[in-house]
């Protein structure tokens, strides 16, 4: 695989790391924080409890330097690091694997709930109307959808991050466009 | 042979055919090719509804507005870069060689560290005090101090504590009533915080560095600075006033009832003008229980009541009366929802 400036220079921060550089390990901080925050509130409902749990993994990835994952994992690593330690905190954990189970069952009854929402709402505000529909999605399809298109990350990295395999992301993508796209009415 | 439904579809959108969601979802995450990106125009221009749709996606922000990356870091490099590197069993014993600085555990700040390293501190043991979740404990120090530790506290004071000067460090939240000696004054460092006084009653909360230090006084005065900056840079707090100090050391203050802050001294357990979200943290550590608040509007809504050291499931009926909400308790673990119609 061809090799860019990046991706280089992601070696070398990764060795530095691992050797206790502190700028470097500054420097992926600063480069993740936002992003890991963004999703851990999606867990945790509270600013504050998301911002102190990615802290809380930044400070564990400091403590355990010397098995820092290869530069092109990293940014998977973290996000996952960041999912487990969301989970850990426990109160969703629940809610999820209850959304799981109920995901299937569910389908016909979350495109109805978002044919219910009123089309005056989608006139007037569409991005309030837009996130009411992402809303009643179930969380395991908001929060790929959130790591795809706002994250960018490829289908194999948020397979990792979510433990479900590479269709499984597929699915959920699909599955939340087809809901979304009912819900603006644009059937076809 | 095609169905009925597809023939009338081709007819409404004849020049458009629909969109494959991986197209879609390339052109959403960035990731698309040229063709992609025309292939979406073509499909959004033909319809409002589509344009609705991916312009919205298109400008989600799913960030969170009030990250403040500088502040995060200080707050997570004290923890990491900047912490000592400690031999772990200080807190039991004495450290050996002499020069060493006296390390502090994870609640020293880098300015910290260089203060006690200029005053080179001499070996010396430490006493810890904790008080665990669910739990509030009175202490009183050598020189008779009285202090209450609320839920998830602790102090420590070293061998050293009452010979020239008086100081504690404290991690969570503590009520102090000051024995007056002025000859030795009574400092509390907490997190990037340095308090003193010298014969008053007042309340320190310092559980997460990165919430900054609160600082409310019930009776005399106390100082607030810097670690390392008492005697310059000092804010005097004096009752009725609520200091507070952020991680990067800026002192503000505003008028406030003491007793909401004071009040645990005393077995108050204050959530009286917090909303539901506010009071969680403070009754998630007051019972040991964990709250979950399963509808984002239920957070938001005022309590309107204080309680008074009750068992927890008096406060859990109060609350379900006060919010009109489901309060169910499994364990430790407690969720509050919106109340269902049927």
């Amino acid at each position: 695989m061809f090799m860019g400036p990046n991706e280089l220079s992601s070696i070398d921060q990764n060795d530095r790391i691992q050797r206790g550089d502190s700028a470097a390990f500054e420097r992926l901080f600063r480069s993740h924080y936002d992003a890991l925050c963004s999703f851990a509130v999606r867990y945790t409902d509270s600013a504050a409890i998301a911002e102190e749990l990615v802290q809380d993994v930044f400070a564990r990835v400091w403590t355990d330097r010397s098995r820092w994952p290869a530069p092109q994992n990293q940014r998977a690593y973290l996000f996952t690091a960041v999912r487990n330690r969301a989970l850990n905190v426990g109160r969703r954990r629940q809610l999820e694997d209850d959304w799981i189970e109920a995901e299937t069952a569910l389908a016909h009854e979350e495109d109805e709930s978002a044919d219910a929402l009123s089309a005056a709402a989608m006139d007037s505000e569409p991005h309030i109307f837009l996130e009411r529909a992402v809303a009643s999605l179930p969380e395991r399809c908001r929060l790929v959808m959130h790591l795809r298109w706002h994250e960018s990350m490829s289908y194999a990295d948020i397979a990792a991050v979510m433990g479900i395999s590479t269709k499984g992301v597929e699915n959920q993508l699909s599955r939340g466009l087809r809901a979304l796209r009912r819900a603006f009415g644009v059937a076809h | 042979m095609s169905s009925p439904q597809r023939v009338s579809s081709n007819l409404q959108n004849p020049v458009t055919p629909d969109l494959d969601w991986q197209t879609l979802d390339r052109v959403l995450a960035g990731d698309a090719s040229a063709a992609d990106e025309d292939h979406v125009r073509a499909w959004v221009g033909a319809s409002p509804d589509r344009r609705l749709m991916v312009e919205s996606l298109l400008r989600r922000n799913g960030s969170l507005a009030s990250v403040d990356v500088d502040r995060a870091w200080q707050s997570v490099a004290s923890r990491t870069v900047s912490a000592p590197h400690v031999d772990r069993k200080w807190t039991i014993g004495w450290v050996a060689a002499a020069g060493v600085v006296i390390a502090v555990g994870s609640f020293i700040s880098a300015r910290m560290l260089r203060t006690s390293a200029q005053q080179v501190q001499i070996p010396t043991s430490w006493h810890e005090l904790s008080s665990p979740l669910g739990k509030r404990t009175i202490v009183t120090l050598p020189d008779s101090t009285r202090v209450v530790l609320n839920a998830e506290s602790s102090l420590r004071y070293s061998s050293m504590f009452g010979e020239r000067t008086r100081e504690v460090f404290l991690t969570g939240e503590a009520y102090f009533t000051v024995r007056a000696d002025s000859a030795r004054p009574f400092r509390v460092r907490a997190n990037n915080a340095e308090i003193q006084d010298v014969g008053t009653r007042f309340m320190v909360r310092a559980y997460d560095a990165a919430h900054g230090t609160l600082v409310v006084v019930d009776e005399g005065a106390v100082g607030i600075a810097s670690a390392g900056s008492l005697g310059h840079d000092t804010v005097v707090v004096t009752p009725g006033v609520l200091a507070r100090m952020s991680p990067s050391g800026a002192v503000t203050t505003m008028a406030t009832n003491a007793t909401k802050y004071v009040g645990f001294a005393n077995g108050l357990l204050a959530t009286s003008g917090l909303t539901l979200s506010e009071a969680v943290p403070v009754i998630e550590r007051w019972y040991d229980v964990k709250i979950y608040v399963a509808d984002p509007m239920l957070g938001r809504r005022p309590l309107a009541r204080d309680f008074h050291d009750e068992p927890l499931s008096n406060v859990l009926n109060a609350l379900g009366a006060l919010l009109d909400a489901d309060v169910r308790r499994s364990g430790r673990l407690v969720t509050i929802s919106p109340r269902s119609n049927n």
